[in-house]
């Protein structure tokens, strides 16, 4: 509301528009409407612009990701198998050989190899990581995102607040907005690049226009006629969508203005193009993005119980052009430092290593990546055995994380929202933000 | 457990003419090799014994689901060399679909995966999984283990057998199929089905007295009760036809009924109109679509099986065209027993995998309209509810259990359990099935004999909860406002408006022995029914003085689309399951896109159901809607057939309001269209504009 009324902007360096914002300012006075006193204002402001400029990107890696093959190495063990450790950007720090690219970011990245969660089949796993809560199966928590959507929902914004690309591999096993509701629901491209279904109007502008107008027009009677509610709500969901299909920014979700190079540095995935449309969306004030990575050839993607030395590498380069890239090309457009990225799947894997290189769940020293937004990255905490078979320093839980997400993107971990049955929630319930972090 | 080594039986080995070579447990001594049975091996962490899916290797076989169990069949030959392996398990649609068998030979191990769901290829239920070398007197095995895993993991037996003992084995069998001797045996089997008693439904009429009440008598009520509603104006009869269509078979009415209705000049009309709607296949349907929104919104899939509501909607829709009563459509599925595809009613448990917590605040709410789910874990914080009344509730359901496949929801099937009590965590005992302030049922109880007692207890005439709960969800459809909101919570809302009339109307309820289309009928029939839509500041807050707006539901909007503009409904073709596609998701028709775009839950009140982008964007831009909006004639389609057919525009006009919105445009209307049509030169393009605003009016998404 007050970002509407302010219309107060910031260029790439955070910098605001003074101007715009002292004109807006002026106007409103005359017109009345400022009740607000200057510093009320530039509280409010400063709020505000705390609150829109924190962003958060989610890389999903579906099914869980093997924390040997990728982040936690454990070379001399029996359960490290035959993929080697490469040395990193940051000294004394190895990682698997399977990430090249991803090794010579490490300085972007604050490692945690000390996740502990205790779910380790999919479902509840997928449950907790992705709502911060236990599965309850009278209560359908809302998946991150739409937490995050909720709170920083503005009905002047153009394009949606929460966006997901790609899809997960086993559709039962989705979160969707639960007890939110519709509004705060994702809006979903299947395939970066095409603008999904119904966005694009089949006609001209001009001609959608003329329609809308008309269409107001006859919406006018039915309101004279007695449905007033009924039309106001109407009116103001089509306000909010033909700005949107109308919008310029709609362009944000093509990617051919993108150079060669550049696309091809990111990696010609799902996975890879998803993360290049999720710094596009980013720079566009979307809120939240998440990218799901599941190498697009089964639907088993990160669930690498089979194969797991054939599948692995291979899902581990798509990953790795995909992740170093986004880190990069936030940081080189000055939005690394407002975008929390975080790099994760619901577990790991077992140290016990089958026959051609799978593993099963494990739900012990998984990992987690998180970048920008503030947090202290260029460190690694946590820390499990030599065979990785345990956590020996520093476990961290989920809602630990999620704790930590809040801080970094001022929320209050225990603010409570109202959830569509009229019901009190906290965003998060226990934990404790994770302070090496800070 | 040592191995037990036998002798191959290559010469002695008659197959063809033994009366053991039955469908059921095949007998060792007579199968060509080394046979290691289920109840020599070693068995890590829980498998059962079943003998439900014959043939199989003596007394049974053994199963685990998922986890890490192992089960390792030990075994020496006598002399060494090379052997075929084979693995017996039973064959069957909720089996493993990847389980590991690893052999252990002389130069290693290999791990070889079985589809268990498919038939054995090998010899009977044996699988061959290769040749492999063992050395004489050398401990060796067979391991199989449910890690990482899904389905239900079978482990019969092992065979260790000669190449050449195989073939000739396999042949005899091919001569003298197992198959043709099992029905022989199946009359001895040991342990006969329990007979299975399904619970008869018995209409429970009230010991209180209840009484009919007519229409008139209704409108009094409100007349005393509700200030200003004598006065209030009624709806023409246009807008009659369009409102009761929509509520009684989930459309609006097509242009013929639409001139037929305008034809009739009886002054009874509106009721004969009402019949008519209530003898139309589309009743149930639509009833059926409401209820299934309502159960299915609070349903959450497994996770690795779609749901399907076909089979539900389609029983639904016929028990409400035979005009079965309602509490014998509950009490069916409160006691419904078997799969999906055989008695669709058990959709309502077995989709809650016969979750009993769930089952039995699912129950509560929408039977009863009553939250027992806030007591699951402690006494209600607002009113007199202990937590026992949900466990006693849940104790109910205790002993029901379902079996869910996977991919498939038709196959979900609910069974009973014969032993188990239900516990309230943290408290000792077990927990005697209660029903409120009712006498509770024997621990020991089995389970149909629970269930019937407690869908008894519902549907009894002097349970005014049961016609409480379904007259106020069925006002609340018809007149926008229920008499308590949210429907589905009659306990939270003391200050119901009107409280004697929802009173009077559920007891006409009972007295009508819970008949729908009854229900229907008298309130169609009254003026509280049939107001005009007026904007009255605050009528938010004084309920029925007029008539209310609601959002149309997902099939609404899609069958009101069809009627208006012949929308087809296109599916997509079924994705295949491969091997990297385990779990291919069911294609998406045009009704689901509609319905993901437009469904709602039905216990929310109408302010808690939004309006989407989504919702926006479908009737905008959706191309399946844009393609019936062409009027260039080449499309053929709705619009450019209606302008050849109507040359002349005004007559085009109110075909297409009559086709669309189901009513003729008011003189206003007509003047703002005369205005766009001599504002756009193009004709063909001045028509697509007013179609696609049709559509997109508010109006054409609201019930009004």
């Amino acid at each position: 509301m007050i970002r509407s009324f302010l219309d107060v902007h910031t260029n790439r360096d955070g910098v605001v528009d003074r101007r715009g914002f002292l004109q807006k300012l002026a106007a409103g006075a005359t017109a009345g409407v400022v009740t607000l006193g200057w510093r009320d204002m530039m509280l409010a402001q400063a709020a505000e612009l705390r609150k829109r400029g924190k962003k958060m990107i989610l890389l999903w890696m579906d099914g869980g990701p093997s924390q040997f093959e990728t982040f936690n190495p454990k070379i001399g063990s029996k359960n490290q198998g035959p993929s080697k450790a490469i040395k990193t950007n940051l000294p004394g720090v190895e990682i698997n050989e399977f990430l090249p690219k991803t090794a010579q970011v490490m300085d972007k990245i604050a490692l945690i190899r000390s996740m502990d969660s205790n779910e380790s089949d999919h479902f509840r796993a997928i449950k907790l990581v992705r709502t911060g809560y236990k599965i309850n199966p009278t209560l359908a928590y809302p998946t991150w995102g739409s937490v995050v959507a909720q709170d920083r929902y503005d009905e002047q914004f153009e394009l949606p607040a929460f966006v997901r690309i790609g899809k997960p591999r086993i559709k039962t096993r989705d979160v969707n907005s639960g007890v939110l509701g519709a509004r705060y629901e994702s809006f979903k491209v299947d395939t970066p690049g095409n603008v999904p279904d119904n966005v694009i109007p089949t006609v001209e502008p001009h001609v959608l226009q003329r329609r809308l107008a008309l269409a107001d027009e006859l919406d006018q009677q039915f309101s004279d006629a007695g449905a007033k509610p009924a039309v106001k709500e109407k009116k103001a969901i089509y306000d909010r969508t033909s700005r949107f299909v109308l919008s310029p920014r709609t362009k944000v979700f093509d990617l051919s203005s993108e150079s060669d190079t550049l696309r091809d540095a990111y990696g010609r995935t799902t996975f890879g193009q998803g993360c290049l449309l999720a710094r596009r969306l980013i720079e566009q004030d979307v809120s939240f993005v998440e990218v799901f990575s599941t190498g697009g050839r089964n639907d088993a993607g990160w669930d690498t119980h089979k194969a797991g030395f054939k599948d692995t590498p291979f899902l581990c380069s798509e990953t790795d052009a995909g992740y170093s890239t986004l880190l990069t090309d936030l940081a080189d457009r000055g939005l690394l430092d407002d975008t929390l990225v975080v790099w994760m799947g619901e577990f790991g894997r077992t140290p016990k290593i089958k026959k051609d290189g799978g593993r099963d769940h494990y739900a012990k020293g998984w990992i987690t990546c998180l970048s920008g937004a503030g947090v202290k990255t260029g460190q690694v905490i946590g820390a499990t055995d030599k065979d990785g078979v345990k956590v020996s320093e520093r476990p961290v839980g989920v809602q630990d994380l999620f704790v930590t997400f809040c801080h970094f993107l001022g929320m209050d971990p225990r603010h409570e929202y109202t959830t569509d049955m009229d019901q009190p929630l906290a965003l998060v319930k226990g934990g404790t933000v994770i302070k090496e972090l800070l | 457990m040592a191995a037990v080594v036998r002798a191959l039986l290559i010469a002695t080995f008659i197959p063809a003419i033994s009366p053991a070579i039955n469908a059921d447990g095949l007998d060792p001594a007579k199968l060509p090799g080394l046979v290691i049975d289920d109840s020599q091996a070693t068995l890590v962490g829980t498998w059962k014994k079943s003998t439900h899916t014959p043939p199989y290797v003596k007394e049974g076989y053994v199963f685990a689901v998922g986890g890490e169990q192992t089960a390792s069949f030990p075994f020496q030959v006598k002399e060494s060399g090379k052997y075929r392996v084979l693995f017996s398990y039973s064959h069957g649609t909720n089996r493993c679909p990847e389980t590991p068998v690893t052999v252990h030979h002389q130069d290693g191990e290999k791990t070889i995966t079985i589809d268990e769901r498919k038939p054995a290829v090998g010899l009977y239920c044996f699988h061959d999984l290769g040749e492999f070398s063992f050395e004489a007197q050398k401990a060796a095995q067979v391991i199989t283990t449910t890690k990482g895993t899904n389905g239900s993991l079978i482990a019969d037996a092992v065979m260790i057998v000669k190449a050449d003992a195989l073939k000739v084995a396999q042949a005899d069998a091919k001569k003298n199929p197992l198959i043709a001797k099992a029905p022989a045996k199946k009359p001895t089997k040991k342990v006969p089905p329990r007979p299975i008693v399904r619970p008869k439904f018995k209409q429970l009429p009230p010991q209180r007295k209840v009484v009919k009440i007519t229409p008139t008598q209704l409108d009094k009520m409100f007349e005393k009760r509700v200030e200003g509603s004598a006065d209030a104006e009624l709806i023409d009869d246009e807008g009659f036809l369009c409102r009761a269509t929509l509520d009684i078979v989930g459309r609006q009415p097509t242009i013929t009924e639409l001139t037929t209705f305008a034809a009739d000049k009886s002054p009874t009309k509106r009721a004969a109109a009402v019949d008519r709607l209530l003898a139309l296949p589309e009743y149930g349907q639509n009833w059926a679509n409401y209820w299934t929104d309502v159960i299915a919104a609070r349903q959450l899939e497994p996770q690795l099986t779609f749901h399907n509501y076909q089979p539900f909607k389609k029983w639904m829709a016929s028990e409400f065209n035979r005009n079965a009563s309602w509490d014998s459509v509950v009490f069916d599925m409160l006691t419904a027993y078997g799969k999906v595809s055989d008695q669709p009613q058990v959709t309502f448990i077995g989709f809650h995998q016969a979750n009993s917590h769930r089952v039995a605040g699912e129950t509560a709410r929408v039977f009863l309209a009553t939250n027992i789910a806030c007591a699951e874990c402690h006494d209600h914080p607002f009113y007199d509810m202990p937590t026992e009344t949900f466990h006693g509730m849940a104790a109910f359901f205790t002993r029901t259990e379902a079996k869910i496949p996977q991919l498939d929801s038709n196959g979900i099937e609910v069974k009973s359990k014969t032993k188990g009590e239900h516990k309230i965590p943290d408290k000792p005992g077990d927990m005697k099935p209660v029903a409120f302030n009712t006498k509770p049922l024997d621990l020991g109880t089995d389970d149909l004999t629970r269930r019937a007692a407690l869908a008894n207890w519902i549907i009894d005439g002097d349970n005014i909860l049961f016609s409480r709960a379904y007259t106020n969800r069925i006002w609340e459809r018809l007149i926008g406002r229920g008499f308590i909101e949210p429907v589905d919570d009659l306990t939270e809302d003391p200050d119901s408006p009107l409280p004697d009339v929802h009173k009077a109307i559920a007891d006409h309820f009972v007295a009508t022995g819970y008949d729908h289309q009854e229900l229907l009928r008298l309130i169609t029939s009254t003026h509280t029914y049939q107001r005009k839509l007026q904007n009255i500041p605050g009528n938010a807050k004084i309920p029925f003085i007029t008539a209310r707006t609601k959002k149309l539901r997902g099939d609404e909007v899609f069958s009101s689309l069809v009627v208006a503009v012949d929308l087809p409904n296109v599916t997509p073709p079924r994705a295949k399951k491969t091997g990297a596609v385990r779990f291919p998701p069911p294609p998406k028709s045009t009704r689901d896109l509609v319905q993901d775009a437009f469904g709602y839950d039905p216990s929310f009140p109408d302010s808690r159901i939004i309006r989407t982008m989504k919702q926006a964007m479908f009737l905008m831009n959706n191309e399946q809607i844009q393609r019936q909006i062409d009027a260039s004639p080449k499309s053929e389609s709705f619009l450019s057939k209606l302008l050849v057919a109507e040359q002349d525009d005004q007559l085009a006009v109110l075909k297409l309001y009559h086709a669309v919105l189901a009513r003729s445009p008011s003189q206003k209307e007509r003047e703002i269209v005369a205005r766009h049509l001599a504002k756009t030169n193009d004709r063909g393009a001045a028509f697509e504009d007013l179609l696609w605003s049709l559509i997109n009016s508010a109006e054409f998404t609201t019930r009004r």
